[in-house]
């Protein structure tokens, strides 16, 4: 088959662009454990407040600055505000006790969906003081606009 | 012979057609832009990631 010149150029261009990007993703998932919030973790949704660890909602601490937060998302809120030290690192386990909830910090990257049934787990550190907003992004309802919650950094 | 030597002429013929190029240095240029744009956004966005 003949073959233009420049086409092969940016045949090889495209290929190699795709392996490098695909390259960084796998190594950033398999090599430095970057996965997507929602896992395959179960809970029977009817269930939720009986249910251990959401029977007892909060913030534990679970090791040096690290942190768990255990939060049932529900029409219209997220719980407690949290109060954590700068530099924390907090576990974030969310789920929901009626429908599709979402989960979002503006300006980090803690963004996910929250379906009752699962648990959905997203770790972040916080390293820079102030007032984080946890916002709904997911349409749950006539209240959804007034569904936040608040996370003081010291 | 004669017969041979015109279907010889005729096959050079075809060859030297095949051998004109059409001339893609505008459409390398697009590709390579379009790939540029693409790569910078990808880092870009990729940055954004790692940062936050």
């Amino acid at each position: 088959m003949h073959m233009h010149k420049y086409e092969k150029i940016w045949l090889v261009f495209g290929g190699i662009t795709l392996i490098v990007f695909l390259s960084v993703i796998g190594v950033s998932a398999f090599a430095m454990g970057h996965h997507p919030p929602s896992d395959m973790t179960t809970i029977d949704p009817e269930k939720v407040k009986e249910t251990a660890p959401f029977d007892d909602p909060g913030l534990k601490k679970i090791g040096d600055n690290e942190y768990e937060a255990v939060m049932v998302a529900q029409a219209f809120m997220f719980g407690e505000p949290l109060e954590v030290p700068k530099g924390a690192t907090v576990h974030f386990k969310v789920t929901s006790a009626d429908v599709v909830h979402g989960f979002s910090i503006p300006g980090t990257n803690v963004n996910m969906m929250i379906t009752p049934g699962h648990i959905n787990t997203i770790t972040h550190k916080f390293d820079e003081a102030g007032e984080f907003l946890i916002i709904c992004n997911e349409y749950c309802g006539v209240g959804h606009q007034a569904m936040s919650g608040k996370i003081e950094v010291n | 012979m004669a017969k041979l030597d015109s279907a010889k002429s005729f096959e050079t013929e075809k060859e030297q057609a095949g051998k004109t190029e059409p001339k893609l240095n505008g459409t390398l240029l697009s590709v390579m832009l379009v790939g540029g744009f693409i790569i910078l956004s990808w880092i870009g966005v990729y940055a954004l990631y790692l940062s936050r």
